[in-house]
């Protein structure tokens, strides 16, 4: 009963300002993608298009490899919650949710029974005859998407979903939207500038920059081997280390991938020994953060003007380091990738999901749910 | 942002306000005298009047020529404002979706504000005498709907900005056609400020005078119409007294207009 989607070369100017550039996406069936990027990249246009709210120049997108570019929004089955909720102020939670029922002729008994299913998914029965301006923030989140979901769509876009919620309930409701995606088997695209969010709700995440998608890939594929400079970036925090001759310069580690260029080593991939250990690389600490489960601190090394970022388990440590001393750093092992530039050309690689270099991993998985 | 109390203002010298109430008198001085005027006992208009009495008020009501001034002038405000709701509330709704062009059709909607009347009147006299007809109640009705639209347009477009626009779309992103958004979503959002936009339009017509003056056939006069045949024949504290009744019925109208436009449900 799930969808897929295929986004094919889509480009769109808005007034005379190009902000999609031939961009191509795989969303398998069933599946929760995330398109993530900052603000500019293009990701709520994306949204935009997809729902039938924004026009595009030029390009496709085939819902069950159906074209949908020519319809109308409301013909169009898309769910759509808006980061501002857009829950109808004169109605009640029970005349919004039935909404979407009204426009398709549903008889009023099966009305009442989706909407009380609907509602019975997001976890608010019962609330249906409350004006919506009496809900708090997550209540109008849930009713948004028991709205968006109760004509059981073939595509469900979040723009934005959690944005407006403070920390704490932002928490709370990615699991509650992991769990509700999960339950409906609703393909699901996502829009956030939260990499956290990203990484830890979806099954693929599309990290966007300037109208274009520099990486597809899975949560895990794409923190840890990121396949350009920015997504490397913009995924947390990363040490970028020139690599020449096919090794890494600072550590001498072998490197898969172009043998000159940069490649990324996560702050958690550096150990801390003692400084006359055996390949360990001399620094000096600059700062410390401790920060509960984590020690995070930053350390010079002569001839690499960047300080190198660590992550480590205070556990582990055999003290705690303060700024000035003097440590020695270890690469924790794996073997890094060079990363490429993102040039038009290595981006409609990745489109076609046919990776320069392939590796056993970067084939688009088929997510499975209703398997635990 | 909220809820910080707002910074207070520079303290007014006494001269300021000095200077305001004297304006305020100025400007509603006329109005002040209006009413004594209209409740004189004399014959003839006269300031201050030596004698109070009701008799003029009594005149308006038993006098038919006073009576049917009234009735002309409520049928003719009541379709103006009619066709100017109607005119004024679509060019709003319709004006929100344009994406080009909408600078244009703005200022065409809102020059009827600043074309003097007496153009209007004479246009819109010539323009029906060219097409075969004759300049009547029905061609007044129409320019006083010309000279609504923008009022309504401007307050309903006021109210619309208020709306979030994604609720629209929302709307037609669940299945409905354009129809059914603004039945089920636009319009019942905006139809507070629709109700005190006709409030405004309906008094704008209803004190009318310049197209009313142009337009009314003979023996069809509106009210403003009446007044000012009535002052130049006579000078009777009757037009003191119909003048108090119109005046009262703007301010009540305003008042009725800001209760409904000034307050938000569900803020």
């Amino acid at each position: 009963m799930s969808t897929n989607v295929r986004i094919e070369a889509l480009t769109v100017h808005l007034s005379g300002t190009r902000i999609l550039h031939e961009l191509g996406l795989e969303v398998p069936a069933g599946s929760f993608v995330t398109l993530l990027g900052p603000s500019g990249s293009g990701k709520t246009t994306t949204l935009n298009v997809l729902a039938g709210f924004a026009p595009a120049s030029a390009g496709r997108v085939l819902l069950d490899d159906q074209p949908i570019e020519g319809l109308p929004a409301h013909r169009r089955d898309i769910g759509f919650v808006f980061q501002s909720y857009a829950l109808f102020p004169h109605l009640t939670v029970e005349q919004n949710v039935e909404f979407a029922l009204l426009a398709r002729k549903v008889p009023r008994a099966r009305r009442r029974e989706l909407v009380a299913g609907a509602l019975e998914l997001v976890r608010l029965p019962g609330l249906g005859a409350r004006p919506v301006g009496s809900l708090s923030g997550g209540q109008q989140q849930r009713i948004a998407l028991a709205r968006a979901l109760v004509f059981g769509p073939s595509l469900l876009l979040l723009d934005e979903p959690l944005a407006a919620l403070d920390k704490q309930l932002r928490e709370t409701m990615q699991v509650e939207l992991k769990r509700i995606q999960r339950e409906t088997g609703t393909t699901t695209i996502a829009v956030t500038h939260d990499q956290g969010e990203a990484l830890s709700m979806s099954d693929l995440v599309a990290i966007m920059n300037h109208g274009r998608i520099e990486q597809v890939g899975t949560p895990e594929e794409v923190y840890r081997r990121p396949a350009t400079r920015f997504v490397a970036e913009f995924l947390g925090d990363a040490n970028l280390l020139a690599v020449r001759s096919g090794r890494v310069e600072l550590f001498d580690l072998p490197v898969r991938g172009a043998a000159e260029g940069t490649t990324v080593i996560r702050p958690e991939d550096l150990v801390l020994t003692e400084r006359s250990a055996v390949a360990a690389v001399q620094a000096t600490v600059t700062s410390v953060l401790y920060q509960g489960s984590r020690l995070r601190l930053s350390a010079t090394v002569a001839g690499h003007e960047r300080p190198l970022l660590v992550s480590a388990v205070p556990g582990e440590l055999p003290g705690t380091p303060s700024p000035g001393d003097r440590i020695g750093l270890r690469h924790r092992g794996g073997v890094p990738r060079t990363l490429r530039d993102a040039e038009p050309a290595a981006v409609a690689d990745e489109l076609t999901g046919a990776d320069a270099q392939p590796e056993p991993d970067d084939a688009v998985p088929q997510p499975s749910f209703g398997a635990p | 942002m909220t809820d910080q109390t707002p910074a207070p203002l520079p303290r007014t010298t006494i001269a300021v306000s000095v200077l305001g109430a004297l304006i305020a008198v100025f400007l509603l001085a006329p109005m002040l005298i209006i009413l004594p005027v209209g409740l004189s006992a004399n014959t003839f208009l006269r300031f201050p009047p030596s004698a109070l009495s009701t008799r003029w008020f009594e005149e308006i009501f038993s006098d038919p020529a006073w009576r049917a001034g009234v009735v002309q002038s409520v049928k003719v405000a009541v379709v103006a404002t009619v066709l100017a709701v109607v005119g004024g509330t679509c060019a709003a709704l319709a004006l929100r979706r344009l994406r080009r062009g909408r600078r244009v059709v703005r200022t065409a909607l809102i020059a009827p504000m600043v074309i003097p009347q007496l153009v209007l009147a004479l246009g819109l006299y010539l323009g029906v005498r060219d097409l075969g007809g004759t300049a009547g109640i029905a061609t007044l009705m129409l320019g006083q709907a010309v000279l609504a639209t923008p009022l309504v347009y401007l307050t309903v477009t006021a109210g619309l900005s208020a709306v979030d626009p994604a609720l629209s779309r929302a709307a037609h992103g669940l299945g409905h056609r354009w129809p059914s958004v603004l039945l089920r979503v636009e319009l019942p959002l905006v139809a507070r400020t629709v109700a005190g936009a006709s409030v405004l339009a309906f008094g704008l017509c209803f004190d009318e005078s310049v197209l009313a003056y142009y337009l009314s056939p003979p023996g069809q006069e509106t009210l403003p119409t009446r007044i000012w045949l009535a002052a130049s024949q006579q000078a009777s504290p009757v037009i003191a007294a119909v003048s108090t009744l119109v005046i009262g019925l703007a301010i009540a109208l305003m008042g009725l207009s800001v209760a409904l436009t000034g307050r938000r449900r569900n803020a």
